[in-house]
């Protein structure tokens, strides 16, 4: 599963980090962009992120009660629903995860993570 | 402002069929404001053809109503299979007349005059009627926002301030009570309104406004 990643300074980027280091040989990112808060995230950039080759436009971030800028993941979460739902209105199987926790735990990542992947084993190969 | 929805994706892509280079053309006014055709939602549907592999490029101009603005577009437009509008469809239409070899394809629906009532919420305010004469009843249009188009009202069958017709809106002359007692005009609502002339709607074919000072 090839993943484009984008994460925030504060949780997301060192939980990916922690990941990445953990050994998950089938999974590749294909990029991980860090920015100051996922809140900064515009649908137009979540739609340019998933034009490139990857499966998932994973977004990760502060939990979404305790976000460092305190609305950041909820106004990526908004932004992300809607562009989940272009996506499937242009039915296409690319989609953004989201994934909300602290920088030390890693569980919601790979939870996030294997749901996505077993949702695109589940695709029909185009 | 008027007011657009975007038609569904598939819909988009059924139109253009198998003409791979597309431009999605913003329009910078009204559809902006409405946050269905401006610059950010031409952008996402310009990524999303290109996912769905079509080339795909965009551009937003300040009104697509007018033909200085859509004039520079020349280029741009000669270089691509087809346009996609994100403009009303005065904007589509003003593309079309003037880039008639090419094929303009509108994605919106232009649906109405009308306003912001709350973030992310548009109601009709104006039916474009020709004979504006809101100042009689309090500023509330009854032909647009009376679901029967009373001059003579109210019905009768509003309940707690709300239309019987579309119970979720506003009664047009409860509304229009209201605003008249605000107004100390209470004397308005007993003169009998005759019946508006329609001659100057758009019954009669398009319409046209000739300013004999603007011309050239």
């Amino acid at each position: 599963m090839k993943i484009y990643g984008i994460a925030c300074d504060k949780s997301g980027y060192p939980a990916i980090v922690q990941y990445i280091a953990s050994d998950h040989q089938d999974i590749c990112f294909t990029s991980i962009v860090k920015v100051p808060c996922l809140g900064v995230i515009k649908e137009s950039e979540m739609l340019e992120a998933l034009e490139t080759d990857c499966d998932i436009l994973l977004l990760a971030g502060c939990p979404l009660d305790s976000c460092h800028n305190l609305q950041g993941s909820r106004f990526a979460q908004r932004r992300a629903i809607k562009v989940n739902r272009l996506l499937e209105e242009a039915e296409t199987t690319k989609r953004v995860y989201l994934s909300f926790g602290t920088s030390e735990k890693i569980a919601e990542l790979k939870r996030v993570l294997d749901l996505a992947r077993t949702i695109l084993d589940k695709q029909p190969t185009t | 402002m008027i007011i657009g929805d975007r038609k569904p994706i598939q819909e988009i892509l059924l139109m253009i069929g198998n003409r791979k280079k597309v431009l999605v053309l913003g329009c910078g006014t009204c559809v902006t404001v409405c946050m269905t055709g401006g610059e950010k939602e031409a952008k996402e549907l310009a990524s999303l053809l290109r996912i769905k592999g079509y080339e795909a490029s965009d551009y937003t101009v300040e009104r697509q109503c007018e033909h200085e603005f859509i004039h520079p577009l020349c280029d741009r437009i000669q270089a691509v299979d087809a346009v996609i509008s994100l403009a009303c469809g005065v904007g589509v239409q003003a593309l079309s007349d003037f880039y008639s070899d090419k094929m303009i394809y509108p994605g919106l629906n232009t649906t109405f005059m009308g306003m912001p009532v709350e973030q992310g919420i548009w109601e009709e305010r104006c039916l474009g009627c020709g004979n504006c004469i809101v100042h009689l009843f309090g500023g509330t249009c009854p032909v647009t926002r009376c679901a029967k188009s009373l001059l003579n009202g109210p019905c009768g069958g509003s309940k707690d301030g709300k239309c019987e017709v579309k119970p979720d809106r506003d009664c047009a002359w409860q509304l229009i009570y209201d605003h008249l007692k605000k107004q100390g005009r209470l004397d308005l609502l007993l003169e009998i309104q005759p019946p508006k002339d329609w001659s100057t709607s758009r019954y009669g074919g398009h319409r046209k406004m000739i300013r004999e000072d603007m011309l050239l």
